[in-house]
């Protein structure tokens, strides 16, 4: 007969909270697609508004694992989650935070005279929301391949960054008038590389929680770059 | 029961299998004991785990229609069948257990017993036998001025650390720990397990416990045990953060059900 009912209930309830957060934070992503799409400072705001609801999830999550990890003493796997719970929900939240950064950014370039977006900041935009829906759905089904492609995935991200940067650095050079409007872009081409970058760590701890590996990809980015003259 | 050498283990144990009359306790046991390590034994109530410590310095000998097979070599002697005498293997590998249980003598002489059956008289030779012994597990500082006092009257922490220091006074090179602070309260548990920790050193520790927090705090390998049967064995940060077996998992996670 199985024993620990509550404390089996508690980590059910954590990991749906855990899920859900995920779901806000996919859907903060998608309505910032749509308010970047179309400069809607409305959306923007909204998007920045609802931030608190997403810090408060965190917020809860954590206090629910603390007290599960001081009470139960949780090991092995139970351990593994909420020490996973725990970090993912950080990463969750910045993600949500570049949300709003871009929505700030919404609001000014809409005040500005338009410029050309990058050529393929929509597409790294799409690019880094599947991958947050993936982590999700990985996450769901405990799917530890396709956590692994996500983490793979990055790296087409921090290409497309560099690709969007040089379009913006070109037409800087074209339209000198746009300057303001081209920051930005690189502004945004940015928190969308970092927001990849958070959901690669995210994805990792999904690897963790199912393999029991500490395995998190941190970008080796730094020491490429650290090595080139 | 062959004499395969042992590796750089403490103790091999081999195909291990002990029936009490018809009923199989043990059931083809494979383990190896590392020398200077803590290994914990857990389990269920009724697992074997306690069996297969007592093995280690055949105190199962005691029970009747107690039947053994297989190979349990202490540094590649089998302690079956080597011809090593049980007061050797004793002396070798004591053992301390659940409840403190000092002589009814006085401090003094519960540490000096095991030196005097092994001939030790000259007063001199007992009193640093003693000291030194009580020096070891941390009270010589509390008892020194009390050695004639009986042992009855000391708390149950410090029986039980008595009791360890009275195993170390015939120089072993294992102890044995059968639920050594399950008696105990907190403070008491948490000296004992510092000890065992120090004690490491020149000992090989094996520790059987029910408190997972316990295996997990101070032991370097850990055995789960089933029905009889080694479940599964490793190092115990591994046992207690990624366990491969699901039975191992729902019983350390308390879901054993």
């Amino acid at each position: 007969m199985p024993t620990r009912k509550e404390y089996d209930e508690e980590l059910k309830v954590i990991n749906d909270l855990v899920e859900a957060m995920g779901q806000q934070v996919l859907l903060a992503i998608d309505r910032t697609n749509v308010a970047l799409k179309n400069l809607d400072v409305v959306s923007a705001n909204a998007i920045m508004k609802n931030d608190a609801m997403i810090d408060a999830m965190e917020t809860e999550i954590e206090e629910r694992c603390i007290k599960i990890v001081v009470k139960q003493q949780p090991i092995a796997s139970d351990w593994r989650k909420l020490a996973s719970y725990m970090r993912m929900i950080g990463d969750l939240e910045r993600i949500a935070d570049n949300c709003s950064d871009i929505a700030i950014y919404i609001k000014k370039l809409a005040k500005l005279k338009k410029a050309a977006a990058p050529s393929r900041l929509e597409e790294a935009f799409s690019d880094m929301r599947k991958m947050v829906a993936d982590t999700v759905t990985a996450f769901h089904n405990t799917d530890i391949s396709l956590a692994e492609e996500v983490v793979k995935a990055d790296d087409v991200i921090d290409d497309l960054f560099e690709k969007n940067a040089e379009d913006i650095k070109k037409g800087i050079q074209e339209n000198i008038d746009d300057l303001d409007a081209y920051l930005i872009y690189l502004g945004i081409d940015k928190y969308v590389e970092r927001m990849a970058d958070h959901v690669t760590a995210v994805a990792s701890w999904v690897s963790f929680i199912a393999k029991g590996e500490l395995n998190i990809m941190f970008t080796d980015r730094y020491t490429k770059e650290s090595e080139t003259k | 029961m062959s004499e395969k050498k042992a590796t750089s283990a403490k103790f091999y144990v081999h195909d291990l299998d002990l029936f009490y009359g018809s009923f199989q306790a043990l059931k083809k046991i494979n383990f190896q004991i590392a020398a200077n390590r803590i290994t914990a034994l857990i389990g269920p109530s009724g697992c074997g785990k306690s069996t297969f410590l007592k093995t280690l310095n055949r105190m199962n000998d005691f029970v009747e229609g107690c039947k053994i097979t297989g190979d349990v070599q202490l540094d590649g002697r089998d302690i079956y069948t080597s011809g090593m005498s049980e007061i050797e293997l004793r002396q070798r590998v004591g053992m301390v257990f659940q409840q403190p249980n000092p002589f009814p003598k006085t401090i003094y002489d519960n540490v000096a017993y095991g030196p005097r059956i092994r001939g030790v008289h000259r007063k001199s030779e007992l009193d640093e036998i003693v000291e030194t012994s009580l020096r070891e597990v941390g009270i010589w500082d509390e008892f020194k001025d009390r050695l004639n006092k009986s042992a009855l009257g000391l708390s149950g922490g410090q029986q039980q650390r008595l009791c360890i220091a009275r195993t170390i006074a015939v120089h072993p090179e294992v102890i044995l720990m059968d639920e050594p602070t399950s008696a105990l309260d907190p403070i008491s548990t948490m000296k004992i397990e510092d000890l065992a920790v120090e004690m490491k050193e020149k000992y090989t520790i094996v520790i059987v416990t029910h408190n997972m927090q316990q295996a997990n705090r101070i032991s370097d390998t850990t055995a789960f045990f089933l029905l009889g049967e080694l479940i599964e064995s490793g190092p115990t940060q591994d046992i207690f953060l990624n366990p491969q077996n699901k039975k191992t998992e729902e019983y350390i996670t308390g879901r054993f059900g």
